[in-house]
C-alpha cells in the first residue's frame, strides 16, 4: 500500500466513523479495546489495553487515529486497561460463536459457497442455542464479520460465567466431539445418539422407497442381501432402529461398515463447525459489530435471524457510495457488489465506483489514482 | 416462637448451608465468643471439629447426633409463614427459583415441638463443629484443604442420596446450583458444567447427556453428584481469621501438624519403601501430587502412574493406599483396574512411552528429561546416577 492509497482510506474510514451512528456494547467501560491504526499498514500492529470511559472519548480516539480494525474484550474487567491480563480483574465475558467459511469443510472454493455454508451453520447454531440451550433469543444476536464468516454473540448471564474449561464443554457438544454415539449394540442414551438413531431410519426409509437400499447393501458386499434387506424394510425393525436399538441385525461386518458411515455422515451433517478457540477464550478480542473491516472496507454488520438467508454481504454490508475513484490494478481479481460483475486484470487504470475501489484497496489489489 | 424449627434437623445434618451462618449468628455475637466459651457444650463442639479434621487421615471417628425428624414443611397445612415471604415463593409447595433464601419464613414458623431445644443445641454443635474443622484446614497447605473438601463432600453426598426432592431442591438454591425437579432431575446446562468438568468420566460429558430446553436430564444420584462437586468449591474456600482467632487454634494446630508430619512420613514411607521418589520423572511426579491434593487425576494419567508404579516395584496394596484421596474413590473398582494393569487377567501392561504421554497431555517434560523416550529409563538412568541399586 503506497502513501495515497493509505490516505485516500484514512480519509474514507474517517468520514464513515465520523457520520455513521457507531453501536457501542453493553458495559463499553469494563473492556478492553483494541485498535489496528490505517496508518500502520501494511504491518499488523495491534494497540491495545485501551479502555473508554465515555462514548465521546471512543468518538474521539477513532475519528482521530482511524483504525483499520476495531477490537474490544468479549470478557469485562474490573481494570481493562491494565497490561497485564491476570491483574485486569475478569468479571465475565459473552460467550461468542465463530463460524468462518475457512473452518468449514467445503467441496467449492467459490465465496459465495463459502458464505452459504457460514448461514446454515449459524441457523444450526441458532436453532440449537434456543431449543437445546433455552437461551432467550433477546440475548442472541448475530453478525457478519466484515470478511468470511458470521459471529454470534450470547449475552446471557448464566453463560457469561463460564470458565474457559467449561465452555470447552459446550464447543464439544456443538462439534460432537465423543465416541458414545454408536456401540456393537446400538445407540448411545444421549439426546445427540437420539437424534442420530431418529436420522438413520428416516434415511433407510428414504432409501427403501426410492429402491436404493438394495444396490447399497450390494455395495457393502453384504452376505444374503435379500435377508438383510427384508430385516432391515421390516417396519417394526425400522421402529427399533430409532429407538437405538441394533442388537438384532446379523452382525456381518459389511452391514456394521454401512451403519457406521451412514452415521458418520448423519454427524457430519448434524455437528456445527465452529472455531473452537474462540468459543473457549473468555478474553477474546472480538471485532466490533458497526465497525468496518479493514480488509474488505465491509461494514460488520447485525442481521435479524429472518433476514439470514437473504443476506447478501456485497449488498447488504456495502457502506461506501458509487462515486467514481481512479484505481490502478495490481492483480487479477472478479468480484460482485451492489448487483454488479467485475472482472479487473492487473495493469489496468480504471475509474470504479468507490465501494468497488475500497475494496480492491484493502485487499491490496489495487492503488489509488492513474 | 420457635425459630428456624423446620430447618434444625437439616443445619445439624449440613452445617454448611448458608442458613447455618444466619441462624448462628442469632445465637452468639461472633467467632470469638463461641472459642472463649469454656463451658462444656462449647469445647465438646470444638473437639468435634478437631475430630471432623483428623477424620480425613483417618485418625478420629466423628460421631454426629441426628435428629429424626422429616422437613416438616411438607406436611403442614397451614403454611402461616407465608405472610412473611415478599418473593411470593410459598404455595401448595416451595418455588425455590423465587425464593432469596432470606429465611424469615422459617424464622418465623408457626409450628412447635417439645424437642426444640434439644433440635437446637444439636444445630448449633454441628455448626460450631463444621466452623471449627473450616477455620483449622484453612491454616494448612492447598493439599490438606482439598482433601478435607472431597472427603467431606462425598460424606454429606452420601446422605443427600436419602433426602427428599423437596429438600434437595432446598439444598441446590443454598449451593446456588440452578435446577428443577419435575418427573425428572434436571439442572441447568451452565451449573451442570461447572460440575462436569472436574468430573473425568465420559458419560459426564455434556455431549453425552440428555439436554431439554437448558436443562440436563439427570438422576437423583447424578444429581446429587452434582450437588457435591458445588459443595467442595464452597468447602475449599479459605477461612479468614483475625490474629487472636489464631492465637487460640494454636494448640489444635500443633496438635494437627503431629498427625500430619506421621501421615506424610507414611506416604512416603509406604509407598516408596524400596523406591525413590527423587528419581521420578516429573510426569509421574506430577500426577502423584495431584493424587495427593485429591484432585480428579484423568484415567489415562491413572494408567501412566499405576502401570510405572508397579513397572518399578510397588505392589497392588500399595498403590490402592495412593488413590484413596481422589474425589471419585470407589475402592473395589480401583482394585480391579489397578490388579487388570497388574496383570492378574492375564497381561502385564507397561507404563507408556513419553510420546503417548504427550498424546494425552500428561506430560510435564523439563531439561532433566533430555534424550529419554520413557518414564522407566528416566527412572532407571536416575537411580544409576545416583548409586543406588536397583532391586
Amino acid at each position: 500500500m503506497d502513501e495515497l492509497t493509505r490516505a485516500f482510506l484514512i480519509k474514507k474510514f474517517g468520514e464513515y466513523y465520523k457520520n455513521e451512528k457507531l453501536e457501542m456494547p453493553v458495559e463499553f467501560d469494563k473492556r478492553e479495546w483494541a485498535f489496528v491504526l490505517l496508518e500502520n499498514l501494511p504491518s499488523f500492529v495491534m494497540r491495545r489495553h485501551i479502555s473508554f470511559g465515555s462514548f465521546q472519548d471512543f468518538q474521539a480516539f477513532v475519528t482521530s487515529k482511524v483504525p483499520a480494525h476495531i477490537y474490544y474484550s468479549s470478557a469485562y474487567y474490573l481494570k481493562p486497561e491494565i497490561e497485564k491480563m491476570e491483574d485486569k480483574g475478569w468479571i465475565k465475558a459473552d460467550l461468542i460463536f465463530d463460524v468462518d467459511a475457512d473452518h468449514i469443510p467445503l467441496k467449492s472454493k467459490s465465496y459465495k459457497a463459502a458464505l452459504n455454508r457460514a448461514k446454515k451453520e449459524i441457523f444450526k447454531l441458532y436453532n440449537v442455542l434456543i431449543t437445546e440451550f433455552g437461551i432467550d433469543e433477546k440475548k442472541i444476536k448475530i453478525f457478519f464479520s466484515g470478511s468470511r464468516g458470521y459471529h454470534i454473540h450470547v449475552y446471557e448471564e448464566d453463560f457469561q460465567l463460564l470458565s474457559s474449561g467449561e465452555r470447552r464443554e459446550i464447543v464439544d457438544y456443538l462439534t460432537i466431539n465423543t465416541e458414545r454415539i454408536l456401540n456393537g449394540r446400538g445407540f448411545y442414551d444421549s439426546l445427540r445418539a437420539q437424534q442420530v438413531s431418529k436420522l438413520l431410519t428416516k434415511y433407510l426409509k428414504y432409501l427403501i422407497k426410492k429402491e436404493k437400499l438394495i444396490d447399497m447393501l450390494k455395495a457393502y458386499r453384504i452376505r444374503d442381501v435379500e435377508r438383510v434387506y427384508t430385516i432391515l424394510s421390516s417396519s417394526e425393525n425400522l421402529k427399533r432402529i430409532e429407538n437405538g436399538d441394533l442388537s438384532f441385525l446379523p452382525k456381518y461386518k459389511g452391514l456394521r461398515m454401512l451403519i457406521n458411515d451412514l452415521t458418520d455422515k448423519i454427524l457430519n451433517n448434524l455437528r456445527i463447525y465452529i472455531d473452537a478457540p474462540v468459543t473457549a477464550d473468555v478474553k477474546r478480542l472480538i471485532r466490533m459489530p458497526s465497525s468496518l473491516h479493514g480488509k474488505t472496507g465491509l461494514k460488520v454488520v447485525e442481521i435479524k435471524i429472518d433476514e439470514l438467508d437473504s443476506f447478501n454481504p456485497f449488498c447488504n454490508a456495502v457502506v461506501f457510495g458509487d462515486e467514481k475513484v481512479k484505481v490502478r490494478i495490481l492483480k487479477r481479481a472478479s468480484f460482485e457488489i451492489m448487483g454488479e460483475k467485475y472482472s479487473v486484470r492487473a495493469g489496468e487504470k480504471l475509474a470504479l465506483p468507490e465501494y468497488a475501489a475500497i475494496l480492491l484497496m484493502c485487499r491490496g489489489m489495487a492503488l489509488y489514482g492513474h | 416462637m420457635q425459630s428456624y424449627l423446620p430447618l434444625l434437623p437439616f443445619l445439624a445434618k449440613y452445617p454448611f448451608l448458608k442458613a447455618s451462618g444466619v441462624f448462628i449468628s442469632e445465637e452468639y455475637r461472633d467467632l470469638n465468643e463461641i472459642l472463649s466459651l469454656k463451658g462444656k457444650f462449647e469445647r465438646e463442639s470444638l473437639e468435634l471439629g478437631k475430630c471432623i479434621v483428623l477424620s480425613i487421615f483417618d485418625r478420629c471417628n466423628p460421631e454426629f447426633e441426628e435428629i429424626k425428624r422429616s422437613f416438616i414443611c411438607l406436611t403442614c397445612e397451614e403454611k402461616g409463614c407465608k405472610v412473611y415471604c415478599k418473593k411470593n415463593a410459598i404455595n401448595e409447595k416451595f418455588d425455590w427459583n423465587k425464593c432469596n433464601l432470606c429465611l424469615e419464613c422459617f424464622k418465623n414458623c408457626m409450628q412447635k415441638d417439645r424437642k426444640y431445644v434439644d433440635y437446637k443445641n444439636k444445630a448449633k454443635k454441628s455448626i460450631i463443629a463444621f466452623i471449627f474443622s473450616r477455620i483449622l484446614v484453612s491454616s494448612f497447605d492447598e493439599w490438606v484443604r482439598r482433601r478435607y473438601a472431597v472427603r467431606e463432600a462425598r460424606r454429606y453426598r452420601e446422605l443427600m442420596k436419602n433426602e427428599s426432592d423437596e429438600f434437595l431442591l432446598f439444598l441446590a438454591k443454598d449451593l446456588g446450583v440452578k435446577t428443577c425437579i419435575n418427573e425428572n432431575y434436571l439442572v441447568h446446562i451452565t451449573s451442570y458444567i461447572k460440575a462436569s468438568s472436574k468430573i473425568k468420566a465420559d458419560e459426564w460429558r455434556l455431549v453425552n447427556r440428555f439436554i431439554k430446553k437448558g436443562y440436563v436430564v439427570l438422576d437423583k444420584e447424578k444429581f446429587v453428584r452434582v450437588l457435591e462437586e458445588f459443595l467442595k468449591d464452597r468447602l475449599l474456600e479459605k477461612f479468614e481469621i483475625d490474629s487472636s482467632t489464631k492465637k487460640f487454634i494454636e494448640p489444635y494446630i500443633k496438635e494437627i501438624e503431629n498427625v500430619l508430619a506421621k501421615e506424610k512420613a507414611r506416604f512416603e514411607k509406604i509407598e516408596f519403601d524400596k523406591v525413590d521418589f527423587n528419581c521420578f520423572p516429573p510426569c509421574m511426579k506430577n500426577i502423584l501430587s495431584d493424587l495427593r491434593k485429591g484432585l480428579n487425576v484423568p484415567h489415562t494419567a491413572r494408567f501412566a502412574i499405576t502401570s510405572f508404579l508397579l513397572n518399578i516395584g510397588l505392589n497392588v496394596e500399595q498403590i490402592i493406599d495412593l488413590f484413596k484421596s481422589a474425589p471419585d474413590f470407589d475402592e473395589e473398582k480401583t482394585r480391579y483396574q489397578v490388579e487388570h494393569i497388574a496383570g492378574s487377567k492375564g497381561t502385564e501392561y507397561e507404563c507408556p512411552a513419553c510420546d503417548t504421554m504427550k498424546t494425552y497431555q500428561n506430560c510435564y517434560e523439563n531439561e532433566t528429561c533430555k534424550g529419554v523416550k520413557h518414564p522407566i529409563s528416566y527412572y532407571k538412568r536416575c537411580m544409576r546416577k545416583t548409586g543406588t541399586k536397583l532391586k
